[in-house]
């Protein structure tokens, strides 16, 4: 009973929320500098009352899961079971001889339980991207599995030589110099030196704690877009803003960037959603 | 007498062996990926020929 009085009391702060930013944007060239001081006064005002509108997606992610059969789908602790799920991801699925994170394995599963094809799964994967106040079920579905897990202390296998090997190219990866700026993820974050963008302090994987912070409670709900921001997606905002070429979600690159975060984030609680400007 | 010290060096032997062998498989296996495995993971991540990136 509790239960359903939270969800609804959340669902209904939520849809204000939502519906007072639809009217704000319609009316944004109105807005004086004294109602935006105010908006975001009250933005400050939702998170320090631990309101997050990214739990919506989680209560449509639960109806997705069932209408696309992931119920089939074994995230590594069996078919259909979701809790903790996340925390022991990315893993070794002999299924399909590879190391998969937690949205590959759902790209996967949907190939396999719902008849979707690989060019349906990555539109479907990639229908937000861009855009904002979007909603779609591929995020909700990704909440719905990643809340399952809140509580739980993240634990990547690095024992199993296969996990290992994918930890060692991420690693590589993220230390890579590659494009046309010459810019690599540790440009941003590494180093013991704190570095911001604009007002933003960005965490370092380098100082101990900031990389389990950081991937722990994705996806992360945006303000700014009022939608939430999965894995993924992530890294393909990070990979543009580098000016590398576009990123293709569910690859191994993917899966690699994955292993080495989780797994430096080892011991850290899951907290999911996250909220952020 | 001597079929059974036979039987016993040789059953030390395959003890002795087993463990040694599994650790030089594991450091095998534990060793750094090679360069080529790491493009070969850079070229799955992106949509588009990513030749300017000088992989």
């Amino acid at each position: 009973m509790r239960k359903i009085l939270l969800s609804s009391a959340v669902f209904g702060l939520a849809c204000a929320g939502f519906l007072g930013y639809q009217t704000v944007k319609a009316q944004d060239q109105e807005l004086s500098p004294e109602e935006e001081i105010r908006l975001v006064q009250e933005f400050n005002r939702m998170m320090a009352e631990g309101i997050n509108p990214g739990e919506i997606w989680a209560e449509m992610g639960k109806e997705a899961f069932k209408k696309y059969n992931l119920d089939k789908c074994d995230f590594g602790l069996g078919p259909g079971k979701i809790e903790g799920a996340l925390a022991r991801l990315p893993r070794y699925f002999p299924d399909v001889k590879r190391v998969m994170d937690l949205e590959t394995r759902i790209g996967w599963c949907l190939q396999q339980y719902a008849g979707v094809t690989p060019e349906q799964v990555k539109k479907f994967a990639t229908q937000c991207w861009g855009k904002s106040q979007c909603m779609s079920e591929y995020d909700a579905i990704v909440m719905y599995v990643s809340m399952a897990s809140n509580g739980y202390k993240i634990n990547v296998n690095l024992k199993d030589p296969q996990v290992k090997r994918m930890y060692e190219i991420g690693k590589q990866i993220y230390y890579a110099r590659l494009g046309p700026w010459d810019f690599n993820c540790a440009t941003c974050h590494a180093g013991q030196r704190e570095v911001r963008i604009r007002a933003t302090r960005l965490w370092s994987a380098d100082r101990p704690g900031e990389a389990g912070q950081a991937v722990s409670i994705f996806p992360k709900y945006l303000v700014r877009w009022a939608q939430p921001m999965t894995m993924h997606y992530r890294y393909a905002e990070c990979m543009r803003q580098m000016r590398w070429p576009t990123f293709e979600p569910h690859s191994d690159l993917a899966v690699a960037l994955s292993t080495f975060l989780y797994a430096t984030a080892n011991g850290t609680e899951i907290k999911v959603p996250g909220i952020g400007r | 007498m001597r079929k059974t010290l036979f039987l016993g060096l040789l059953a030390i032997g395959l003890v002795g062996i087993s463990p040694a062998q599994q650790k030089k498989q594991t450091t095998k296996k534990e060793a750094g990926v090679k360069p080529e495995e790491v493009r070969q993971v850079l070229l799955s991540g992106f949509e588009q020929d990513p030749r300017f990136l000088g992989l």
